[in-house]
């Protein structure tokens, strides 16, 4: 390419008539070479050039509109780590441009639906992005179109069929399953004051009450019956080690980010911590213990764990953390802020007594 | 350069000097896909006493710190073993590189020593992830000497191979840990993060 400029979205930065073509001629002849390419390597790098074509020149796009399903073609290659550089494909240009979406959920759903483990991981990941990205996609745009809401209706079925995934036979799929639902939850609750800030951070605030689709009450529903599969995950009996891990540091994630449920999330810990998994040898639990300490540690950090400090504390001094280091994880009140906080954490408490006595 | 297998992997110690670059040295000689880092804020290397350390900064060529050594008192590092092991090092790389700089994504980190694998941990934690993508951080301690150094690297080599073998890491990585922790009589500390 002689000259590339920077990419932009077309209704901002109009391109000529020459710049088209030549594009074109570039992405046809990598896709020509593409399509007749004998080993996976060259297909791979072909993919891998089309992406990067499409990805830095803003004309290419263009182009890729026409010739995308000639790509996706390439999907049904026998080879696993072709079919990976697709996915990888898609979910780079679901960054760049959602608006592609209904030309490759298609793609999506089928890799989902492959025996390979591999695949299924590589497409739960790249579905983390792609099911933000479209959340703020239907969020930001006025005209909804039915073909959005068909995309939005059969990524609701991938994401249901991702959450099936915590129970299935492999281990790397479930952790993966696992990390997915962990953004579905972030998206579709509510932040609060104490909330740990991310960039690019969007959430359930961020929905428009006007859309017709996707209604806030349906979607935070949702994502409070996942948090609580994902908490029965976490105290299951049979999880393995790599899960508990992942599964407490989503938790904790959560518990940062949406302070609301942080009581559920010590307690599912303070959970782990009196009883682990009788299936995990000495050397794993030894390897949760340490695990444990860092995520009370951080939790500490955050101002919300101020109602919890009477729980957290003794549990990090049985993990081996000193007074010093527990100290130093509490963050800084003033006077005002402590009497508030104290005072909130008793409402809350008496709250919570309240609740269990009608119960 | 072609590779044995397509795991990644990172060894990772304080200084990016003795343990991470056995391992280095042992894992690129068969043909792994391997990268090595320290963690530390800058490169300590012993002085000719206890309290007088040779201090660098991460990417001061080994060449240098070895021209830098052999000035200051060639006979006593040369005998300390510290000129042999840059000169090893300066040949595998250009210098010591700090893992909390380091863009690349890896499958597998190993790390040498307990603070190290928590301030591998803590960084990756701190970081937080985009891309959901998962890596394993593994901690086998060996003590920092050259002995040591080159037991543990045998160690690595020995859990690498099993890992490259793998055709499901993600699936199979704690029925490998406690083989190797088996065979190795050594208990190691494991978690996965995500990038």
């Amino acid at each position: 390419m002689d000259s590339i400029i920077p990419f932009l979205d077309e209704s901002e930065q109009p391109f000529s008539h020459e710049d088209i073509i030549r594009a074109r001629t570039m992405i046809m002849e990598n896709l020509n070479n593409l399509l007749t390419a004998s080993s996976a390597q060259i297909k791979i790098e072909l993919v891998t050039k089309i992406q990067e074509q499409v990805l830095k020149w803003a004309p290419a796009m263009r182009v890729l509109e026409e010739v995308i399903d000639d790509i996706l073609a390439i999907s049904l290659d026998q080879n696993q780590d072709v079919k990976k550089s697709i996915i990888g494909f898609i979910e780079e240009v679901c960054k760049q441009k959602i608006r592609m979406l209904p030309k490759v959920i298609k793609c999506v759903a089928m890799f989902l639906r492959s025996e390979s483990a591999i695949l299924i991981k590589r497409v739960t990941q790249a579905c983390g992005s792609i099911y933000k990205n479209t959340l703020q996609w239907m969020c930001s745009t006025e005209d909804v179109t039915e073909e959005m809401k068909d995309c939005w209706e059969q990524l609701c079925l991938i994401k249901a069929q991702i959450l099936d995934m915590i129970d299935h036979e492999n281990d790397g799929v479930r952790t993966n399953a696992i990390k997915f639902l962990e953004g579905v939850i972030l998206l579709q609750t509510h932040p609060d004051a104490d909330s740990m800030k991310k960039d690019n951070d969007f959430s359930l605030a961020d929905v428009p009450l006007t859309l017709t689709h996707i209604r806030r009450r349906k979607l935070e529903e949702e994502a409070m019956n996942i948090f609580e599969i994902l908490v029965k995950f976490h105290g299951a009996s049979h999880i393995s080690s790599v899960n508990l891990i992942a599964c407490t540091g989503t938790l904790c994630t959560i518990a940062k980010m949406r302070p609301a449920l942080m009581g559920q999330v010590v307690e599912a810990l303070k959970n782990l911590h009196s009883s682990f998994p009788p299936t995990l040898t000495n050397s794993q639990i030894a390897s949760i213990r340490k695990n444990l300490k860092m995520q009370f540690i951080n939790l500490l950090k955050q101002p919300a764990s101020f109602d919890w400090r009477t729980a957290i504390i003794p549990i990090l001094q049985d993990l081996g953390a000193s007074q010093n280091e527990i100290n130093r994880s509490l963050p800084k009140m003033d006077k005002k802020e402590i009497q508030m906080r104290t005072k909130r954490a008793l409402e809350n408490e008496e709250a919570r007594n309240q609740a269990k006595r009608a119960r | 350069m072609s590779y044995i297998s397509d795991l990644s992997i990172a060894v990772i110690c304080s200084s990016n000097m003795n343990r991470s670059m056995e391992a280095h040295h042992f894992l690129n000689k068969k043909k792994f896909k391997v990268r090595s880092f320290g963690t530390g804020d800058k490169v300590k290397l012993p002085g000719t006493a206890i309290d007088k350390p040779n201090i660098y900064e991460f990417g001061s060529p080994y060449s240098e710190i070895y021209e830098d050594l052999s000035k200051k008192d060639k006979a006593y590092y040369t005998q300390n073993g510290l000129l042999h092991m840059l000169d090893r090092n300066r040949r595998l790389k250009l210098a010591p590189e700090r893992f909390q700089n380091c863009q690349e994504r890896f499958e597998v980190v190993i790390t040498c020593e307990e603070r190290v694998y928590d301030q591998v941990v803590e960084y990756l934690e701190t970081k937080g992830n985009v891309a959901n993508i998962p890596v394993h951080i593994i901690n086998i301690d060996i003590t920092d000497n050259h002995d040591e150094a080159v037991k543990g690297a045998f160690i690595i080599s020995d859990l690498v191979t099993q890992l490259a073998k793998s055709s499901d890491l993600d699936n199979e990585i704690d029925d490998i840990i406690a083989m190797v922790e088996e065979h190795t009589d050594k208990n190691f500390l494991h978690c996965i993060m995500f990038y």
